[in-house]
């Protein structure tokens, strides 16, 4: 008892406020600004210093809005303000002209963030709107199926103009709430029926289009939704066993993928073919040290897809591993938060819906770090927040809304 | 609310999974980060596989050997003496798998776990090595030897720096040949003096000879009779090079009497004179820092008395390197304790400051008697080899070797030593198929010992 008493003093002491933290994030920016001012290649790119300017001034703002008409929070926006920063300032370091699209897919994702949070806190809201969820998100995927392009071995990119759109990650959110909602009311068999249904669209369509990355992330997110709501370990063990069935079937179908496995652990021996990637990632982090060759002194960017897939490489060589490392802890991070705030969330469905967008964000992040250092067969799939892309960035936002729903770090009651 | 709460611990499985990660991959970044950087496909480093920007390597004035600037990897200005030093330095390319550039490539490029090679790319600072060699006795050692296959390899048997070490044939490391096919450039990449495996023909009377002293008390006292040619107890016959009618110990060293040898080795035994061959580093491989070399090879345990016999005299199936029969004459030198070769002297990170030890302990593997004995018989064979004058001018203790080979003339071998203070020097050469040892290696030798003197003056 005592002790637990003395712990809630320590605790009391070395309290993280909102405020506190945007302090340290911006202190930290201004210092990745200061050493991007000494980097050549960007300094004759003006407009990506304007635009993290903008960046920073924003983060100030949406703080103080926060703290001065909601009394409080932020922690969440504010990690996640952390990971795009690192984000945008890779990219201006190393494609200081993808700085601004990338930071306008950020304010898309941040409304995006700010709308979906308020959608989701009616609960009966979000029940009425989740047909049309289902629709919507069967709709992108099956134009995605119809209209996709192929770019680096699978098709689950959608051009429209000028615009390029992965539809498949804004199914996460959908995959999430559907699954969250239809769970919180497992009385009808119906819903559970029209969940699998749903379940089994998505992985059919990111099979046919040879994503293998997403369709991990939709699985291990549909694994956390199941054994959330039904605790039962049998279940997901033959849900698994059927999935490596499944992965064995594509692996043949798609002889993409199945390269991509057959290289894996031999990287090195393939280092002008299927280990291209992986080895320049490597090569690249042992560059960079635990603290980086700076801003634009890195090799890793002329690599293809090297601020998408990659990315967390170049964030390794030219701003150094130990910075890479915190990008990942945040993650872990939420996944904390959202297990140790599910026992004071209001209903089933929002403590089931943080764990499983929690789980999704940090499964997606290993998916990409131990895909690209050859711990686990390369996938190709982003880093949420920090990699460049408009969907992904936006999606990840919209993810991110769930975990609002639980009593979080300073905000406890 | 509870039994969610409850089953939502599960997901600490996926943060363990995620920790377990982590945690195998910076291991493997700690075990090979220095390997992945160091990658011949790293552009900080390499373009297109060829070596562009590293640290700078000088002898032992500081003369550089081997530099980057501006993107571009240079050499010695001087033809010869960038050629003869091919093997130790290495090339652009990643062939040279012995070389300082390819086993010292972490250090020259001053990778550290925490810095990465930030220090070469941002700052393009550069660490230095420090090589004990001698840019100007290369360049005498590799004109003297021609256009000869074969080694040269010198050191300083007090301190145990290399100061010559020469592999023929070798090529110009700034303009590397297209071609290297052809029985000239046969094993091109292989640095001889350290890694060539050569029957070290007579050179081996030396361990031999140690392993007589120090097992027969009366071995000075024996009587042998030579006629050319003597037949072994198991009916073989060991040919000897002259007929030297009734001989001693000594004197069939000094004139390399083989049937005097065959009859010791039988003598002392294979498994003793094995026992002295490995003190030196024979059936095993030495390592001076990073770099690796091969010992030599001796096992005439199973071998019938003519057998061991030739085995005595460095035939049957032993092998050397050159820089081993150089480090045997060096520890005769050196009053039986051996002090280890090394080539790196200094290594300065990119502030200049240096970072590694300098220092060697000498290991005793033979007693003092046992080397001022064999001292005194490496005199008397020099002489024999060289006259006296030049044995006197030099100070100089040697024993020659013609090593019968399958095809071609015999390899010819020296290996000996300057008994100085002032020029503490033990040296061993190789000629492959040179024929006689005494007069193919005589001009190389000649030019090595007075380019030995001439050193650190």
């Amino acid at each position: 008892m005592s002790e637990k008493r003395f712990k809630n003093k320590k605790e009391a002491k070395f309290k993280v406020t909102p405020t506190k933290l945007i302090s340290a994030v911006i202190l930290f920016q201004l210092i990745c600004l200061l050493r991007l001012a000494f980097c050549e290649t960007t300094w004759e790119k003006p407009i990506a210093f304007i635009g993290l300017g903008v960046f920073m001034a924003f983060e100030i703002i949406y703080c103080y809005l926060i703290k001065r008409f909601m009394g409080g929070g932020g922690v969440l926006e504010i990690s996640a303000f952390f990971l795009s920063g690192v984000g945008l300032f890779a990219l201006a370091g190393t494609t200081p002209s993808a700085v601004l699209w990338q930071l306008f897919a950020f304010f898309i994702g941040v409304v995006f963030y700010v709308l979906f949070t308020l959608f989701l806190s009616n609960l009966d809201r979000v029940m009425r709107f989740k047909k049309y969820i289902i629709a919507l998100a069967v709709l992108l995927l099956v134009l995605n199926l119809t209209l996709g392009k192929v770019i680096g071995g699978s098709q689950n990119w959608i051009r429209i103009g000028a615009l390029s759109m992965q539809p498949s990650e804004f199914v996460k959110v959908a995959f999430v709430l559907v699954g969250a909602t239809t769970l919180e009311k497992m009385q009808s068999s119906n819903h559970l029926t029209w969940f699998i249904v749903f379940f089994g669209v998505c992985m059919g369509s990111l099979a046919w289009m040879g994503d293998l990355g997403t369709a991990c992330v939709f699985f291990a997110t549909f694994l956390v939704l199941c054994f959330l709501r039904s605790g039962r370990l049998g279940t997901i063990i033959l849900m698994v066993s059927g999935a490596v069935l499944g992965a064995g079937a594509m692996i043949i179908a798609k002889p993409y993928v199945a390269r991509r496995f057959k290289v894996w652990r031999h990287v090195w021996e393939n280092a002008d073919g299927l280990g291209y990637q992986q080895t320049r990632t490597l090569i690249a982090i042992a560059s960079g040290g635990l603290l980086g060759v700076g801003p634009g002194e890195g090799k890793l960017k002329g690599v293809v897809a090297s601020t998408t897939d990659l990315m967390f490489g170049v964030v390794s060589e030219e701003w150094g591993l130990l910075l890479a490392t915190l990008v990942l802890l945040i993650y872990f991070g939420w996944v904390v938060l959202a297990i140790k705030g599910s026992a004071n969330a209001k209903s089933s469905f929002y403590a089931i819906s943080a764990v499983a967008a929690a789980c999704l964000l940090l499964f997606q992040a290993g998916l990409n770090v131990f895909g690209v250092t050859d711990i686990i067969p390369l996938t190709g799939i982003t880093l949420p927040f920090v990699s460049k892309g408009g969907s992904s960035m936006i999606a990840s936002w919209g993810l991110l809304s769930f975990l609002n729903f639980v009593p979080r770090l300073g905000e406890e009651k | 609310m509870k039994k969610i709460s409850k089953r939502a611990k599960a997901a600490y499985l996926l943060l363990i999974v995620f920790t377990v990660g982590l945690v195998f991959f910076y291991t493997n970044f700690a075990i090979n980060g220095g390997k992945w950087a160091l990658s011949a496909y790293n552009t900080h480093i390499y373009s297109n596989g060829a070596l562009q920007t590293t640290g700078s390597i000088v002898d032992r004035y500081g003369k550089v050997l081997a530099k980057s600037e501006n993107g571009k990897r240079t050499y010695y200005e001087d033809l010869a003496t960038r050629k003869s030093l091919m093997h130790i330095i290495g090339d652009n390319s990643s062939f040279l798998s012995g070389s300082i550039q390819q086993t010292y490539a972490d250090k020259l490029a001053g990778y550290s776990a925490l810095n990465g090679v930030h220090m070469l790319s941002a700052f393009n600072k550069v660490s230095k090595m420090e090589l004990s060699i001698s840019a100007e006795l290369q360049k005498k050692v590799a004109n003297a030897f021609g256009s000869k296959r074969g080694a040269v390899i010198a050191y300083n048997y007090k301190t145990g720096e290399i100061v010559c070490s020469l592999s023929a044939p070798n090529y110009d490391p700034q303009n590397k040949p297209e071609n290297l096919d052809g029985s000239y450039y046969e094993g091109i990449y292989v640095n001889r003096a350290l890694n060539g495996m050569y029957p070290p023909g007579s050179t081996f009377k030396i361990i031999t000879s140690i392993a007589a002293i120090e097992n027969i008390p009366d071995i000075f006292s024996q009587k042998f009779v030579c006629n050319g040619k003597c037949t072994m107890p198991d009916g073989g016959t060991i040919t000897c090079s002259g007929k030297h009618g009734e001989i001693d110990f000594k004197k069939g060293f000094s004139v390399s009497c083989n049937v005097v040898f065959a009859n010791v080795a039988n003598m002392v035994g294979a498994e003793k004179i094995k026992s002295v061959a490995e003190k030196f580093g024979f059936n095993q491989n030495g390592k001076m820092g990073k770099i690796g070399y091969s010992g030599g090879y001796y096992d005439a345990g199973k071998a019938g008395a003519t057998n061991l016999g030739w085995s005595g005299i460095g035939q049957y199936t032993v092998l050397a390197s050159p820089i081993t029969m150089m480090q045997v004459s060096g520890a005769v030198a050196n009053g039986g304790s051996l002090n280890s070769p090394k080539v790196v002297n200094r290594i300065y990170n990119a502030f200049g400051i240096p970072t590694n030890l300098n220092i060697s302990l000498p290991k005793s593997v033979i007693s003092n008697g046992t080397s001022s004995t064999l001292n005194e018989m490496m005199k008397m064979a020099a002489e024999y080899t060289f006259g006296e004058s030049t044995v006197n001018n030099y100070s100089l203790r040697c024993k020659t070797g013609t090593a019968e080979v399958e095809k071609g003339k015999p390899h010819a071998w020296l290996s000996g030593f300057m008994d100085s203070s002032e020029n503490p020097y033990a040296f061993a050469i190789i000629v492959e198929n040179g024929g006689s040892a005494a007069s193919s290696t005589r001009y190389v030798a000649l030019t090595l010992l007075k380019g030995l003197t001439e050193l650190d003056r």
